[in-house]
């Protein structure tokens, strides 16, 4: 049961975590390592289209790199995603500080 | 940056192999200015997630068909990119949805089965027929109702935005939609003499055809069997659905404002008639004018008119007031 409400609270903050990892350019498999070595379990068939939607919204920008043997779709985030990390961490913060009134 | 080193990694999979067939079963549904990009970030990322089971110690195929079954059903994921609904009816449309099946498969299955019944009756059909004939009625036309109304919803659900759901379902929600309590149904002798009264009604229209009462002549004009009779009785089966209905829900605005179907339903069909002085039988005035000369059909007809009108607006005018 604590599993199910952790994963229900950590879910919103993938956002904020591949914002935060993509401020250098990442490819999908390599932030989802990156990720679950943070502590935040996604699937990839969450996290892939996930990108594809951010990219979308102007959050992130992307690049092919050719230059190896396989091919990889690298993502970062532009100037919008930046100004909306931001803002999601200010938030957080925000939500810390009331959380914390709380105890 | 972490580009992975990769000297392990295995050839570059076949057109049959297994990425690939997924790659298709995912794309191909994509638009087509996305489907080679996705294609080519699929192929990627399916080969670098093996090569990581790969270093685990998996074989290779063990490992594209793992890295393969953790991005799931194919169909799932395509519609993930292409962000489209993966219900037939959301969150949005469902109440309304569900309201409009309920009522519908309430008032309209047994106003059918109540019309095919009284026809097969008219034609002399036995009770084994009867039986079967209104079942199998039933069945059908739920089952059309059923499924016209979920296919117009789940159309509805893919073309209208969330505010357009909201207004199509008759705006947002508010409190003066609550029905009241069910303690405060109306009472059941009330409903017991609606429904008797409309069964009375049905019975007599039935009646004076079967035993003509007038020398042999029915009152109503034989000749409206072929349209407008039905139409009365099926008006009647509705009052009788509606006032089932409006007994569990007990009175709103929105029972006032639906009483009027049935009701126009029924006065509007027999005012016509009376007003174009085509419901009383020829034979039948010719029968009473024998032995009372001074019968006008044209006034009874005029009497029918205005106790029609009369009832119509007491009728709804009574609704809406009990609904105030």
């Amino acid at each position: 049961m604590l599993a199910a409400h952790v994963q229900e609270l950590r879910r919103g903050t993938v956002v904020v975590a591949a914002l935060g990892i993509l401020r250098e350019p990442t490819y999908g498999y390599a932030l989802l390592e990156q990720l679950e070595q943070a502590g935040f379990r996604v699937d990839g068939n969450t996290l892939y289209p996930l990108l594809r939607r951010l990219e979308k919204q102007q959050l992130l920008t992307s690049e092919w790199n050719t230059e190896e043997s396989r091919p990889r779709k690298f993502y970062r985030v532009a100037p919008a995603g930046e100004a909306l990390l931001t803002a999601l961490l200010e938030e957080w913060r925000s939500l810390d500080t009331s959380i914390e009134k709380l105890r | 940056m972490n580009p992975r080193a990769t000297p392990t990694a295995p050839p570059a999979p076949g057109p049959d192999s297994l990425t690939e067939r997924y790659v298709h079963a995912v794309t191909r549904r994509l638009p087509e200015d996305q489907r080679d990009d996705v294609a080519r970030e699929l192929r990627a990322t399916v080969a670098d997630r093996a090569d990581s089971l790969h270093d685990a110690g998996a074989t290779d195929d063990e490992a594209e068909r793992a890295a393969v079954t953790e991005l799931g059903d194919p169909d799932r994921l395509a519609a993930d990119y292409r962000g489209s609904a993966q219900q037939l009816i959301g969150p949005a449309l469902y109440p309304a949805w569900a309201r409009m099946l309920r009522i519908l498969l309430l008032v309209v299955v047994p106003i059918v089965v109540v019309v095919v019944t009284v026809v097969d009756l008219l034609d002399g059909a036995d009770a084994g027929s009867l039986i079967g004939g209104a079942v199998t009625t039933a069945l059908g036309v739920g089952v059309q109702l059923a499924f016209w109304v979920t296919l117009v919803y789940a159309l509805l659900d893919r073309t209208l935005s969330r505010a357009e759901a909201e207004q199509a379902c008759g705006g947002p929600w508010s409190p003066d939609d609550l029905p009241p309590v069910r303690t405060s149904r109306g009472s059941v002798g009330d409903l017991a003499a609606s429904l008797a009264f409309y069964a009375l009604v049905a019975g007599a229209l039935v009646w004076q055809q079967l035993r003509p009462p007038v020398d042999g002549h029915p009152l109503i004009d034989p000749a409206l069997w072929s349209f407008w009779i039905p139409v009365l009785l099926v008006a009647l089966a509705g009052e009788a659905a509606y006032e089932v209905w409006k007994w569990r829900t007990g009175w709103t605005r929105r029972t006032a404002l639906l009483n009027l179907v049935p009701t126009t339903l029924f006065a509007l069909p027999l005012a016509y008639l009376a007003w174009s002085e085509r419901l009383l039988d020829p034979d039948a005035v010719a029968a009473i004018q024998q032995g009372w000369p001074d019968f006008d059909p044209g006034v009874a007809h005029l009497v029918v008119l205005a106790v029609c009108v009369v009832v119509w607006v007491w009728d709804v005018v009574d609704g809406f007031r009990r609904a105030a």
